[in-house]
This record gives C-alpha cells, structure tokens and sequence, in this order.
C-alpha cells in the first residue's frame, strides 16, 4: 500500500468541492507534485463528470439566451469603441504633438534630422478614421469605421445584419464613381478587417452582400459606405 | 469562418474561439452546454428565476475568462459545468444558507412528463439522467448523502460531519467509497474506457 493512500479521503472531499478554502489550497500543493495523487483525481474525473448528468433535464427559457448574446454583444461593442477611442487618441496625440516636437529637436540637433524625420514619416504615416453611413433599408444597427493608413486600409465593423448561407461581405474601393471588387469576408457581426487593394485615389469604400467568394460588380444594394473626403 | 463551420467545430476548438471573442462560437457553447447548465443550477438553487440568473453569471464569465480553459483538466462541458456548479453554490449560500437533499427517484416525474415533446438530444439528456441515477442508486445511502451533500448542497465535510453529528474522517471516508464506486459503476454501465477502470 501506497504512502499516499491515506490521502485518498482528502482527494474526495477536494474533488466534490468539499473541503475548506485552506485546506483546498494544501491539497493543490501536494497534487503539484505528486504522481500519484494526480493520477487519482484524473481517475475519480468521470464520475464527477456525470453527477450533473444526473438531475432532470430542464429546458432553459429561450429569453434567457437572448438576454445572454445582447449582453455579450454590448460588451463586445463597448470594447471595440474603446479600442477605436484609444487609437484614434493615440494618433491624435502623436499628430499633434509628439512628432511635430520630435521633428524640431531633431532638425535643431542634428543636419541630418530632416533625412531621419523623412524617414520617421515615411515609415509611420497618420491614420485617419471615415465614419461610414449605413443604409437604413438593409441595416440601420450596422456600425463600421475606415481606418486609412497611406494608401492602406482595415473596416472596424460592428453589428452587421445576419449573413445569408452562400453569401459573403464584400468590400468595393470606389475610384472615378466606378465600384472595385476588394475584400470578402465573413465576419458576423463584429470585427475588423483588411482591404485588399490600394486606397491611393479612392473615393471611398462601399460593403454590400455578394455570392460566396464575391462578385466582380456588386449585384446587391450597399449596407454601409465610407465616403474618403 | 461561418456559422456552419464554427458548429462543426470540437469544443477544444471553440474555446479558442471564444478566447478570441468570438460571439459565433459563444453561441455554439451555450447551445450545447446551456441546456445541462440550467438544469444543474435549477437543481441546485431550486427556481427558475435564480437558476437565469447563475447561468447567464456563468457563461458571461467564460466570455469574459475563456482563457482559463485548461483542456489538461478536463473537458469543457466539464468545465463549464463547474463554473456553473460554484456559482450555484455561491448563490444557495448567499440567499439561503440551505442545501437540496439529493434525490435520485425522479424517474416517474420524468416518465410522466410528454415525450413527444421532446428533441433527440433531450431525449439522450433524458436517458443519460436515467442511467446515472441507476447507478448512484446502487450507492449505500449514507455515501449518495454525503455526496450529494457535498456536490448538489455546496456543504464542506466539517458542516456535513456537524450535520449528520459524525466524526470528520467518517465523511469524508464515505465520500471516497462512493465517489470510487460511482466510478467503477459509471465504467461498467456507461462505458467510460478512457482510463483504467480499476483503481490506481
């Protein structure tokens, strides 16, 4: 018989959540470093797995599952706007601000500040944020926002309407009043995503429903647009 | 990744999903593990009302703390259930300060109920119920005591050893013998064989 064996009756108790918080934590310690008694409690999972499976099925109410997405849909909402709020700030503050000084100093300090300051832009070019418009006939909830880094560009978007089976997003770069095919996706609801394409002359950025895997002209009525004025 | 796909998914795989904030597969978790989570917790707190309310706590948090997932431990219906076990505890505790007696003679309750109604996987749910109280019946009485006690009351062994006016290591030694054999009962009769049926 093992040392351990006597430990068995603690094992129990931990395991149907029935000891007290100090004597818990004394268990975890001595289950860190010992084979063996991890081995029983893996051994004991199964029977703690079905002791659920036990009670009476009850159905749930299906309010309840609704209230649950709209709340995890609010906190995911409030964490996007807040991750936008802060970019946006951050942005803002080293337009404003920062780079402008940082450029100073180095174009007093050295002659060589104005190569580096060039340099320092080209490899850090300002994001500007496009609030986008949805179209109330097809979805008034849709939120989405274009963040243009140079002639790149990634849709923050929020709330979008339920995507059909078979259909995908599809992003358009609106050059010279004419649609081009750019990005499809499917994110539901929430997220961001890349443009594909250069946004370098670009009028703005147009979301409509397409096939799967898109269209080479839009055959759906635009849900949000961006306009890039 | 459509909603298909996400569907399609192991529960490992979603779980890395949610980690990411994903509300697809959030919905996917809640729809396979919703149903088992409120029954527990309305088993556990006895109404409909408090019972909302322990599981919506619950599945907020494992939106909020997926990462604490650990597939090492468990699975994660196992998981899941847990987090809403505790939850149910804390809420008996903090309302009532009372534990449910554990009662495995709800097979006429179930059997009176229509089962026409019913959807394969509550019907599965159903039979599942069925044969774990089987089993659990099989236990002396004072060891399925002690257990539910513990697990559907939320009690530490030291209030249930004052309870049942028993020493200490009695409880606890009862714990063990019926959680080892509700272990090797579960084995014989559900088919468990992803571990050594006999004690290590």
């Amino acid at each position: 018989m093992s040392d351990h064996r006597e430990y068995r009756d603690e094992l129990a108790a931990y395991s149907l959540g029935a000891l007290e918080t100090h004597e818990r934590l004394e268990v975890e310690r001595h289950v860190a470093g010992c084979e063996e008694c991890a081995e029983y409690l893996l051994w004991l999972n199964p029977a703690l797995d079905l002791l659920p499976a036990a009670v009476d099925p009850v159905t749930p109410p299906a309010r309840m599952k609704r209230e649950l997405m709209s709340a995890v849909q609010g906190e995911l909402k409030a964490e996007r706007r807040a991750v936008r709020d802060r970019k946006r700030s951050e942005r803002g503050l080293w337009g404003t601000i920062w780079r402008p000084v940082t450029a100073g100093v180095l174009s007093v300090v050295l002659i060589a500040g104005a190569v580096v300051g060039y340099a320092l832009r080209g490899d850090d070019p300002e994001s500007i944020f496009f609030e986008a418009t949805p179209d109330s006939k097809v979805s008034a909830e849709a939120e989405m926002s274009l963040e243009r880094t140079g002639d790149k560009g990634t849709l923050h978007i929020m709330e979008l309407p339920e995507l059909p089976p078979n259909q995908d997003f599809q992003a358009w770069i609106i050059r010279d009043g004419d649609p081009e095919p750019s990005t499809t996706f499917d994110v539901r609801k929430d997220g961001d995503v890349e443009i594909a394409g250069s946004l370098e002359g670009a009028e703005g950025v147009y979301i409509t429903r397409e096939p799967e895997g898109g269209s080479k002209k839009p055959t759906n009525p635009v849900i949000l647009r961006a306009e890039l004025s | 990744m459509k909603r298909d796909e996400i569907k399609a998914l192991a529960d490992e795989d979603l779980m890395v999903l949610v980690e990411r904030k994903d509300p697809t597969a959030f919905e996917v978790l809640y729809d396979r593990h919703g149903g088992a989570a409120y029954s527990l917790a309305h088993r556990i707190v006895g109404s409909p009302e408090a019972a909302e309310d322990v599981v919506q706590e619950s599945f907020l948090s494992i939106w909020r703390s997926g990462a604490h997932f650990d597939s090492a431990r468990g699975s994660v219906r196992s998981w899941t259930l847990g987090v809403v076990r505790n939850r149910s505890i804390d809420s008996l505790r903090r309302q009532w300060g009372k534990a449910p007696k554990l009662d495995f003679d709800d097979d006429a309750t179930l059997e009176a109920q229509d089962s026409g109604q019913l959807t394969d996987s509550e019907a599965i749910r159903r039979d599942t119920a069925r044969r774990v109280r089987g089993a659990l019946r099989e236990l002396p009485d004072e060891q399925s005591e002690v257990i539910g006690l513990a697990y559907f009351g939320g009690f530490t062994h030291s209030e249930i050893a004052d309870m049942l006016r028993m020493p200490l290591g009695t409880v606890k030694g009862r714990m063990r013998l019926g959680l080892e054999k509700t272990r090797l009962l579960l084995a014989e009769r559900m088919g468990i064989r992803d571990s050594s049926e006999a004690l290590p």
